[in-house]
């Protein structure tokens, strides 16, 4: 650790670039700190976007009408509105006016915090597209396929719980795992209500130390770098749960 | 909660709504000028991307994949740190105001995906019309340009239009660097006016002007794919 940090002083004062995670003490702990957060978020998020996929999915699929124009509601809302917009609706327009963001007189935690918020809109805005996908693969499983469930006695719920969900999410997976690094990707509008993940932190640092270009990389490459463990880990999900004789 | 309903916040907004027209005209403007310049830079990317060298093919896909997978946000930063207030061209100073370089920012992304759907068009005209254009004497760029894209330019159209809808959703986020598109009036509204539930009514304004601007470019694109599919169904 020692020589990695005494190769970056170096670089700095020999040649200007001031990476200065990786040798100042308080913006290494300060970023990782950051990296860990955003890594939280797009976690959640995830989650939580699976979750609002699944039953985004069912409402669409669903035999009650209203219900599936509820559904459709949702999709179209969260897919025709920015992300940004979203989030700025739910902390200022409803956690705000509501009270939900402040904190308590000693210093309580909020009902919600705004990290929370960025989770929550997050897996809102990608929840719909999820369940987009999911719907597609619900669609593509076969339609035998549930006659078969149905005559071995599965009921209605049952045959989407053991039949037709888990193969539609294994056909529906490749385009989850594109959404997972959408996720990704997007969990730096944490910014803008100051959470502090990584470019936040990273914005506090360039701010600072004024090495702009320097901690722009690093951003990059940290969110490079989250991406393509998330879509490893998709990939890896992906031949886990692989059916025989289904795909490639 | 009755505070978030309140029709004194949409009587404090109204005259304000012009200002956030205005706003969002510069969301339309953003969105138009990226979008255009990441068509061009995206379809040369696409077309090297099908190159019939290796390494060049290789490269074009790297630089598609960077482009496509930096976060937007910080692709705006970038942007706004790095390209100079002021560009010197013959001696004249040209001043490059906020919106345009979030405008350049955006098309970054842009010329990534539209690449994306360039290489796909072109990947799905058989191969047997390069081998025709080959026996014909075609070379590479004329193939690409005569035969090849013209063919492809349908298939293409939808994904188009999707990413237009992706981009001008996108323009949203330059409010963060300070272009005064349609978040930034609001928040400057939200500086000035008091008023009980605007927070609620404003930001929800925002939100509905999106979605009456997106909702019906998306419908158009996905009828247009239905179309697309039926015929494709009834050729094969």
């Amino acid at each position: 650790v020692n020589s990695i940090s005494d190769f970056f002083r170096d670089l700095y004062e020999s040649t200007g670039w001031n990476f200065s995670i990786f040798y100042m003490e308080w913006d290494a702990k300060h970023y990782f700190e950051g990296v860990v957060l955003a890594v939280q978020i797009a976690f959640w998020s995830v989650l939580g976007m699976l979750v609002v996929g699944v039953l985004v999915a069912a409402m669409n699929m669903s035999a009650i009408r209203p219900l599936r124009w509820l559904g459709i509601a949702f999709v179209e809302f969260f897919r025709n509105t920015p992300t940004l917009a979203q989030l700025l609706f739910l902390v200022f327009g409803i956690g705000s006016s509501l009270g939900l963001t402040k904190y308590g007189p000693q210093g309580q935690e909020p009902f919600i915090s705004a990290l929370q918020f960025v989770i929550l809109a997050l897996s809102l805005h990608y929840g719909a597209y999820c369940g987009e996908a999911l719907r597609s693969g619900i669609e593509a499983v076969s339609h035998t396929t549930k006659e078969a469930a149905e005559s071995l006695g599965f009921n209605h719920f049952h045959t989407q719980r053991y039949v037709i969900y888990p193969l539609a999410f294994r056909i529906a997976l490749p385009a989850i795992g594109n959404n997972v690094i959408q996720v990704i990707k997007a969990s730096s509008v944490a910014y803008v209500v100051a959470v502090p993940e990584a470019l936040y932190v990273a914005s506090e640092i360039w701010s600072t130390r004024s090495n702009v270009p320097e901690m722009m990389i690093v951003v990059l490459v940290t969110y490079m770098t989250m991406m393509w463990m998330g879509s490893l880990a998709t990939r890896k999900l992906e031949s886990l749960l692989a059916v025989p004789g289904f795909g490639r | 909660l009755a505070e978030i309903f309140d029709p004194a916040a949409w009587k404090a907004l109204f005259p304000w709504v012009p200002l956030i027209f205005s706003g969002f005209l510069l969301n339309i403007l953003i969105s138009i000028v990226s979008m255009s310049a990441g068509m061009l830079m995206g379809a040369l990317l696409g077309i090297v991307q099908s190159s019939t060298f290796a390494w060049v093919r290789f490269i074009a896909s790297c630089v598609s994949l960077l482009l496509r997978n930096s976060p937007w946000l910080v692709i705006l930063f970038f942007a706004m740190y790095f390209i100079p207030v002021n560009i010197v061209m013959l001696g004249n100073y040209i001043f490059v105001p906020v919106w345009m370089k979030a405008a350049i920012a955006l098309s970054l992304p842009a010329a990534g995906f539209f690449s994306e759907i360039v290489r796909g068009g072109i990947a799905f005209i058989p191969r047997t019309q390069w081998e025709a254009a080959e026996s014909l004497g075609f070379g590479f760029w004329r193939t690409i340009s005569f035969i090849i894209l013209p063919q492809a330019l349908r298939r293409m159209i939808p994904p188009t239009i999707n990413l237009y809808c992706a981009i001008a959703l996108g323009t949203s986020l330059a409010t963060v660097v300070g272009a005064q598109e349609s978040i930034s009036t609001v928040q400057i509204i939200l500086n000035t006016v008091r008023a009980p539930g605007i927070m609620f009514t404003s930001y929800g304004f925002i939100l509905y002007l999106f979605f009456l601007y997106i909702f019906p470019i998306s419908l158009a694109s996905r009828r247009m794919e239905r179309a697309l599919d039926r015929q494709q169904g009834g050729k094969g």
